[in-house]
């Protein structure tokens, strides 16, 4: 049964590299690692936290000369004995180290294991082991900063704050319902409802920050729209730096989308995509390629909307216009080399309509293109300025739960429901409030959130 | 024959004697003065918002305080009556001289129950198990199991001013000597006060000039069948700011303030001193003239509760608009006395140090003649079980307001005087006055605690509630313009008490029941699955856990659930300090521990 109770994996990204990084964790896990080790210490169990070099060995045959790590429980990350080993950055001799271990008895992490484990055992709390999975899946340096801030407590504070907010409001509440002899009923309602609004406000700033994690984290989906040969194509091209797309004269050349990451300075990540034109539909092909486009625009973050400095705002504008929603949209006069005289007019039309100012560019003289990508960065960077951050989607949705029920405490109040319900509706949100902090739990809940971890964390 | 002894006869104790009794134990009740059982010591009301759940709960477990209760009763008030009727409370004033004399004369006449005047000064124990007590005047005497209820009265002692005396409360003497049998068995003793304020003579105060208060009209009772037509009026008084400079000049002499009186006080029925310094903003506060009982000329001053000396309380009161020639019958004083703190006790009330001695009322640190008689209920019945070898009487925290007070008390422990808040209830909604029979009495009638016609009331009851909704759904209802049934009615009219009929008993019961079953539908379907995640908790069972095997457990989390060693991870989770990863932890250490059985078998 103990032998169950090893896990190993792999702790760095699989390829190759100078290093890999094996973990084993688990009673007896030392164990099963010093069995395939030569040459360590005498010292038995080795020196808690201390680097050892040992070759590795598979039977009479040494496989990597290695350096590594026994942390004794509970003073490791999972906070049960731990092995790290740090070997040669060779999938092959990684993925024998792992087999070896597994002949021994250990078994293979699964998703999220060790930070599940540290997690039972008492060594992070459930907001913390969030903050580890969003840090290792963070693709950009802010993702990682806002990571480290959860991690550091950032959000806990802010969460213990709304904490408050709604303790006072039940215990107002609840003293209405108990001391009905002694308690001015009709002010302490007045206060409850003030307190409400207030923390309804905070909790939707709050649920709308996890989008814009999501974006400085894991990138921000721009789509370049327009309508065909609008030029949409030949920009993508030069936003990338490379000829990526296929460029032409003729309206609908691009059918399938294409998507390539683009990095704006050191800071932020996008996913620039460039679609079909949209307009009239002339065949088959056309219009399943107006279909996706429309899928690929309802996951946009941010739009680049292209207008053509020839055609100036017309008909189909309009109509994409319509169909982007309430999405964040820069809008751009192309081709301004092509019609010098028609700028100023199309530039007034699109902000008169719009009432944004758009940026005039030509991907030939490269006029407006470093302005275009400064606009961009800017809308992320302010995103980033929201201060906090969730960073998984099971605090998002315990976020709107709460928010639904603090509007129905609003609600019963106002149709002078009995209290005994408004109180228990304000149960409901303050038991999302203790789901949050990890505080209620289930059996399933708790398989649920380490699911969604990567391996090896 | 087993005998239990019961140790004390106030609240506690006679509910434990009279549950003991109908389970055909003999009963042998131990008091201090056995002409005044079930004595009202402190304010003459019973009831209340939670307390008022109580004594309905009580009721529907065949108990002698709503009996009592009722026939004491001067004036009823449903309190929260605004409210939806979770959350009603019925309170009743009551006539402390009658209370006394009814709750005497019942239990006296009870044949398997004898009564002596006696002190308890230690218990007998063998093999950690009772076998006895030691009174003073009797010697040694035999029994199989002890209900120790002596409320205040362990090592009680009085405060007023610069005067100390010993006592449990006024004009008697404190118990002595029990502290050597807890010491002797490793039990830890706390200490509490409590309080109680001046009563006054009526014919001196100027009644012109407070506000009246009178009864509720109506079928208000705790036993459904019983109606009091005649209502003797309550009054309100206040404090002012006159009042409030009388005690901050005086709180030097104040023995709370002085630092005499160590132990806590509770904090939701404070003496006016401690309301004065806290809410020092406060320009006044209410007081309450209670009635002492029909003949009785004092009345009892709720609000006023004060350990200053006899002089300060003198011009404090004289400074009330409406006391000023009041002439006071006797001053008010504190009380600090030992405590045994819960978290010591089995689920049954029963000691875990030794087998066979069970505590309730007072000593387990609660306040409140409603939660003292809960707990003798339980702490009876159980005494009962013991001695019969039967299985544990517990009630859980989704049936009744029994189950929370007891759960809270055992898992919780307790460090300030304890009252019951409907609000300690999860399932505040499913717990209301009117369900209480339907709740229980299965329940009370496997314990032996009520007979068989009580049963098919409560199953005829059943069977009129589904009819009168079928009625509630086929009736149409017309409201301005729209057309409903009257089950639509309920569920969208904010207050739908107001069609309910008020001159017949038991169709009120029906109908509250339903008004709560159609409107508290949605909360209820969530509070089930709540209540299904906790019973998954609940068959997890970990008293026979050795705690220093199970893996990531704290040091502290190891200490506090060595401390009240719970029954099952849904108690354990309740634990104040225990934290989820601990549930955990105890969780998988149950699992791996099943698969070892399960391997071993196969093995």
């Amino acid at each position: 049964m103990s032998e169950n109770n090893i896990i190993v994996a792999e702790a760095t990204p699989r390829g190759v590299g100078a290093i890999s990084i094996v973990r084993l964790s688990g009673d007896n896990c030392f164990t099963v690692a010093k069995s395939f080790m030569s040459g360590l210490p005498e010292d038995n169990p080795p020196e808690s936290g201390k680097v050892c070099l040992v070759n590795l060995v598979d039977g009479e045959k040494v496989i990597d000369k290695a350096t590594v790590v026994f942390y004794k429980s509970p003073y490791s990350y999972t906070g049960e004995d731990m092995v790290e080993i740090f070997c040669h950055g060779s999938p092959a001799i990684v993925s024998t180290i792992v087999s070896i271990a597994e002949s021994l008895g250990a078994r293979r992490a699964r998703a999220g294991e060790f930070t599940k484990r540290a997690f039972i055992n008492g060594k992070v709390d459930i907001i913390t082991a969030e903050a580890i999975n969003s840090l290792t899946r963070s693709m950009t340096k802010v993702g990682s900063s806002i990571a480290m801030s959860v991690m550091k407590g950032n959000l806990k504070t802010v969460i213990g704050d709304i904490s408050k907010g709604m303790l006072l409001i039940q215990a107002l509440i609840e003293a209405i319902i108990e001391y009905e002899e002694d308690i001015p009923v009709e002010g302490t309602m007045k206060r409850v409802n003030t307190e409400l609004n207030e923390l309804i406000k905070q909790l939707q700033r709050i649920e709308a920050s996890y989008g814009a994690f999501k974006v400085l984290s894991g990138g921000a989906n721009v789509v370049i729209v327009g309508r065909k040969n609008a030029g949409k194509t030949t920009l993508f091209n030069r936003l990338l730096g490379y000829e990526r797309g296929i460029v032409s004269e003729h309206p609908g050349t691009t059918r399938d989308y294409i998507r390539e990451p683009l990095h704006l300075g050191d800071d932020y990540l996008i996913y620039l995509t460039d679609i079909a034109g949209l307009g009239e539909v002339s065949d088959d092909i056309d219009m399943m390629a107006t279909e996706s486009a429309r899928g690929v625009i309802s996951n946009a973050d941010i739009l680049v909307f292209l207008v053509d400095v020839q055609y100036g705002w017309g008909g189909i504008e309009d109509k994409i216009l319509g169909s982007l929603s309430d999405k964040e949209i820069v809008y751009v006069v192309s081709r301004a080399d092509l019609c010098e005289e028609g700028v100023v007019k199309v530039f007034k039309k699109v902000e008169s309509i719009t009432g944004c100012k758009p940026i005039v560019i030509s991907s030939i003289t490269m006029q407006g293109i470093d302005e275009l990508r400064e606009r961009v960065r800017a809308i992320m960077s302010s995103l980033s300025k929201i201060g906090t951050f969730l960073v998984s989607e099971r605090q998002r949705e315990l976020v709107w739960e709460m928010i639904i029920h603090l509007k129905r405490v609003v609600n019963l109040i106002e149709r002078g429901e009995g209290i005994e319900m408004v109180a228990e509706e304000m149960r409901c949100a303050i038991r999302c409030l203790e789901l949050f902090e990890g505080r209620g739990y289930t059996d399933e809940m708790i398989d649920k959130i380490f699911e969604e971890f990567c391996v090896g964390k | 024959m087993d005998k239990v002894v019961v140790v004390g006869g106030g609240h506690a104790g006679c509910e434990s004697a009279y549950a003991l009794s109908k389970m055909g134990i003999d009963v042998l009740i131990i008091t201090l003065d056995k002409t005044s059982l079930g004595r009202v010591s402190c304010n003459p009301s019973m009831g209340g918002i939670a307390k008022g759940h109580l004594i309905y709960e009580i009721e529907a477990c065949g108990g002698v305080q709503p009996l009592i209760t009722d026939r004491a009763s001067m004036q009823y008030r449903m309190l929260n009556r605004k409210k939806g009727s979770a959350v009603w409370g019925l309170r009743a004033q009551i006539d402390r001289g009658l209370y006394e004399r009814y709750m005497t004369e019942f239990i006296s006449s009870i044949g398997n129950i004898e009564i002596i005047q006696d002190e308890v000064v230690d218990v007998i124990t063998e093999g950690g198990r009772v076998r006895g007590v030691v009174a003073s005047d009797e010697g040694e005497l035999n029994c199989s199991a002890v209900v120790i209820t002596t409320g205040t009265f362990l090592n009680g002692l009085l405060y007023r001013g610069e005067e100390v005396w010993e006592g449990g409360r006024i004009g008697d003497g404190a118990s002595k000597g029990l502290e050597r049998f807890f010491e002797r068995v490793g039990i830890e003793l706390g200490r509490l006060k409590t309080g109680t304020p001046s009563r006054l003579y009526w014919r001196s105060l100027d009644l012109d000039r407070l506000i009246r208060q009178d009864g509720e009209r109506g079928i208000l009772n705790f036993n459904y069948e019983f109606v009091r037509d005649e209502q003797l009026l309550c009054y309100i008084a206040k404090t002012n700011r006159q009042v409030h400079e009388v005690i901050i000049k005086n709180l030097d002499r104040s023995p709370l303030y002085q630092g005499h009186i160590k132990g806590i006080g509770p904090r939701y029925c404070p003496s006016i001193e401690d309301k004065v310094v806290r809410f020092s903003d406060k320009e006044s506060h209410i007081l309450f003239v209670e009635p002492e009982g029909w003949e009785n000329e004092l009345c009892y001053i709720n609000g006023l509760s004060s350990s200053l000396p006899a002089d300060v309380q003198d011009e404090m009161i004289h400074s009330i608009e409406g006391f000023e020639d009041a002439e006071v019958a006797w001053y008010g004083y504190a009380v600090e006395y030992d405590y045994v703190n819960p978290i010591q006790l089995k689920p049954t009330l029963e000691l875990m140090a030794v087998d066979g001695v069970f505590l309730a009322g007072q000593i387990n640190g609660t306040s409140g003649y409603e939660e003292a008689a809960a707990q003798g209920l339980v702490a009876g019945v159980n005494a009962g079980n013991y001695v019969l070898g039967r299985k544990p009487f517990v009630l859980a925290r989704n049936e009744s307001y029994i189950g929370v007070l007891i759960d809270d008390l055992v898992t919780r422990g307790v460090d300030e005087p304890y009252r019951l808040f409907t609000s300690r209830a999860e399932y505040r909604l499913d717990l209301s006055q009117y369900s209480a029979r339907l709740r229980l009495t299965e329940r009370a009638f496997e314990q032996g605690l009520i007979n068989r016609n009580r049963l098919e009331w409560v199953e005829q009851l059943g069977r009129n509630l589904e009819k009168y909704r079928r009625e509630l759904e086929s009736r149409r209802m017309r409201v301005g313009e729209e057309d409903m049934t009257g089950i639509e009615y309920i569920r969208r009219n904010s207050n739908p008490y107001n069609m309910l009929p008020i001159d017949d008993a038991y169709r009120q019961i029906l109908s509250i029941i339903t008004v709560e079953d159609i409107r508290y539908e949605n909360y209820r379907k969530r509070m089930r699955r709540e209540i299904d995640e906790a019973r998954r908790l609940m068959m997890i069972r970990i008293d026979d856990i050795d705690y220093d095997e199970v893996d990531g457990l704290s040091t502290e989390s190891r200490q506090r659930l060595k401390r009240v060693r719970p029954a099952n991870l849904d108690q354990a989770s309740r634990i104040p300090g225990i934290r989820p990863s601990d549930i955990i932890s105890l969780m998988i250490y149950r699992r791996k521990k099943r698969d070892d059985v399960k391997e071993s078998r196969a093995g």
